[in-house]
């Protein structure tokens, strides 16, 4: 740019002034409203060009459909899926989850907190009682999580959920499946209860449980225990849902009522509402010392998180 | 010779697969289906290996891909690991006890020792008639075979600086080609001990944060000093005992799970370390740059991984 600006000044002879003289703003803004009133125009003629034409419509492009491909994700269109599938269905039948979809034991499931709980992380423990079938929640005052563990086990309890809380507020949730493991720890955030309307509407049926949205392998064991805690036979008569939506890793909670009207379903939320986010999933028992992990993030969000369209669930 | 594969991965499942190195590619064969629980693996001879599986032991002939024998023991526990040393088959049973039984008489009722309680590791010193024992709170201790005594018993670790007790226990044993013993903890700590020294705690130890070591192999024939160890939280390190640092030399990244078992294999002439983790992947990373030259999703647990002896 410098040897171009020598050369005008040379032979242009006197200098020009540096800046224009500035527009008054009530112009500035009207010429952006006009050029965005044509881009609008040109947009809608475009449209209508391409709803002529009879073109496929495109697909708009988002995080999810854009993620970067993962080496868990099955597809039908791979070179040795057949295998990898059979692979799948040979390991699913021999895991810890096995014994609970063939149907062998009806889950029972003990809800704890941590040691002292304040009053809005007992009452969230309340309304998980209210939903999980056949559920039974304790204060477990100054035992350890390891002894609590044990204590479940010895009395015949299938999964354990401890919820943990800071200022007043639960952030925090330890899924264990006992006798063996696995156990996950999920970050637990946006608590929302039910008023007072939503918590008249709950009933002591069983809910139906879906799990959707959960692609690779890691994803699908996690679909497997958090299906694992609820009861499989459910109650109809109840018409009550439990949703566990996963969405870019935040694994969504949702408890609705459903009806139908003149065939067109209808959905009532009951609450509560929450987000669940998994910070590490281990092998065996509750261990945070010497247990191992099948897949962890705490101390190493930053190695694992090299793109935000990359995703694990 | 019927090893016809590189390696063979033993799944949590009873799933058996050899797998080969091929132009950048694992190509994997199916050995073995789904049926029973698998615990260890080890080699048998040059055509068979030892499975064992809760109190079971089964021999697996590689040639016909059909278990040949069946050997049970009667311990209330499981087997933690199994290895084949003169005619005698020695398994180590998680309640402590250390079974050795012949493998062609049947009838002479097998010896049984005692070895501490929570045992979790056993392995055979390769160059002498010897095997080493750990656990939880069970220090290493080196077994001689004809006699059945402890040779040398290994000191819990030193207390702290504020004489506080510190924890121990052996997650994997290994040695040396000069019989000198490494042994790795679940608390972070790899051990180097000299069994013919009058010394009983360790001569050197390395040290890592936040972390459990797992699995661990020496360097073959490379140097006397040298090894690899996986974490539980998915590293591979490489630790060398000369010199004063504790750090690693060299990390192999890639891992989000705990590496179940590493080990050495030589690939397109160079040296390479294998490992498998529990989030059902197999790596291969180049030893000297340290970068990953393979990995590839294999579905099922992994357990155990056989090397081509």
């Amino acid at each position: 740019m410098e040897p171009e600006n020598e050369v005008d000044e040379s032979q242009a002879g006197p200098e020009l002034p540096k800046l224009a003289r500035k527009k008054p703003k009530g112009l500035l803004r009207q010429e952006k409203l006009k050029d965005l009133k044509n881009k609008k125009k040109i947009q809608k003629r475009d449209r209508k060009l391409r709803k002529a034409s009879g073109d496929p419509k495109q697909v708009p492009r988002t995080i999810e459909n854009t993620r970067e491909p993962d080496s868990t994700v099955l597809h039908s269109d791979d070179e040795d899926y057949d295998q990898k599938a059979q692979d799948l269905a040979a390991e699913f039948e021999h895991d810890e989850f096995a014994d609970y979809y063939s149907h062998l034991y009806k889950p029972k499931v003990l809800i704890t907190y941590k040691a002292k709980p304040l009053r809005k992380v007992r009452e969230f423990g309340k309304i998980l009682t209210e939903i999980v079938p056949n559920s039974v929640r304790i204060f477990r005052r100054d035992a350890s999580v390891k002894e609590t563990i044990q204590a479940a086990i010895n009395k015949g309890y299938t999964d354990l959920i401890i919820i943990n809380e800071d200022r007043n507020e639960p952030n925090g949730l330890i899924l264990v499946h006992l006798p063996d493991g696995p156990t996950a720890y999920f970050r637990l955030s946006n608590v929302i209860f039910p008023n007072k309307r939503q918590r008249k509407e709950f009933t002591d049926h069983r809910p139906e449980v879906i799990t959707t949205n959960f692609t690779t392998g890691l994803g699908k064991t996690v679909a497997r225990m958090l299906g694992a805690v609820f009861h499989q036979d459910a109650e109809f008569k109840g018409r009550h849902v439990v949703t566990m939506h996963n969405q870019r890793d935040y694994i969504f909670f949702r408890h609705h009522r459903y009806k139908f009207l003149k065939n067109k379903p209808y959905l009532r939320e009951l609450g509560p509402k929450f987000t669940l986010r998994l910070q590490y999933l281990q092998e065996g028992l509750y261990d945070p010392k010497c247990g191992e992990y099948r897949w962890i993030m705490t101390d190493k969000r930053h190695k694992i998180e090299t793109s935000r369209r990359r995703f694990f669930l | 010779m019927d090893w016809t594969y590189d390696a063979i991965i033993g799944f949590s499942n009873g799933m058996l697969k050899g797998v080969e190195l091929k132009n950048n590619k694992f190509k994997y064969i199916n050995l073995l289906d789904a049926s029973l629980t698998l615990n260890n693996l080890s080699v048998y001879d040059e055509s068979k290996i030892i499975i064992s599986s809760k109190r079971k032991m089964l021999l697996f002939d590689l040639k016909n891909k059909k278990m040949s024998k069946k050997y049970i023991i009667r311990e209330s526990g499981n087997i933690i690991g199994v290895f084949k040393k003169n005619n005698v088959l020695i398994a180590g049973v998680n309640n402590g006890m250390v079974v050795v039984k012949p493998i062609k008489q049947s009838k002479i009722v097998s010896e049984k020792l005692s070895a501490g309680s929570h045992l979790s590791c056993i392995r055979e010193v390769l160059t002498l008639d010897k095997f080493a024992t750990g656990g939880n709170e069970n220090p290493l201790k080196i077994w001689d075979l004809e006699t059945g005594k402890v040779e040398f018993t290994a000191k819990s670790p030193k207390p702290d600086m504020l004489q506080l007790k510190l924890p121990c226990y052996v997650s994997d044993i290994q040695f040396f080609n000069n019989n000198k013993a490494v042994v790795s903890h679940r608390h972070g700590v790899v051990d180097l001990h000299d069994p013919l020294s009058s010394q009983r705690r360790p001569v050197a130890s390395c040290k890592a944060e936040n972390t459990g070591f797992v699995s661990l192999r020496t360097m073959p024939d490379y140097s006397d000093y040298e090894v690899i160890v996986g974490t539980t939280k998915g590293n591979i390190f490489h630790y060398d005992f000369r010199g004063k640092f504790t750090l690693p030399v060299k990390t192999f990244r890639g891992s989000t799970g705990s590496v179940k078992s590493v080990s050495c294999i030589n690939y397109l002439d160079q040296m390479h370390v294998m490992s498998i983790s529990l989030d059902c992947h197999v790596r291969l990373h180049n030893f000297s740059s340290g970068k990953l030259t393979m990995q590839d999703y294999i579905v099922g647990k992994p357990v155990a991984l056989l090397i081509k002896p």
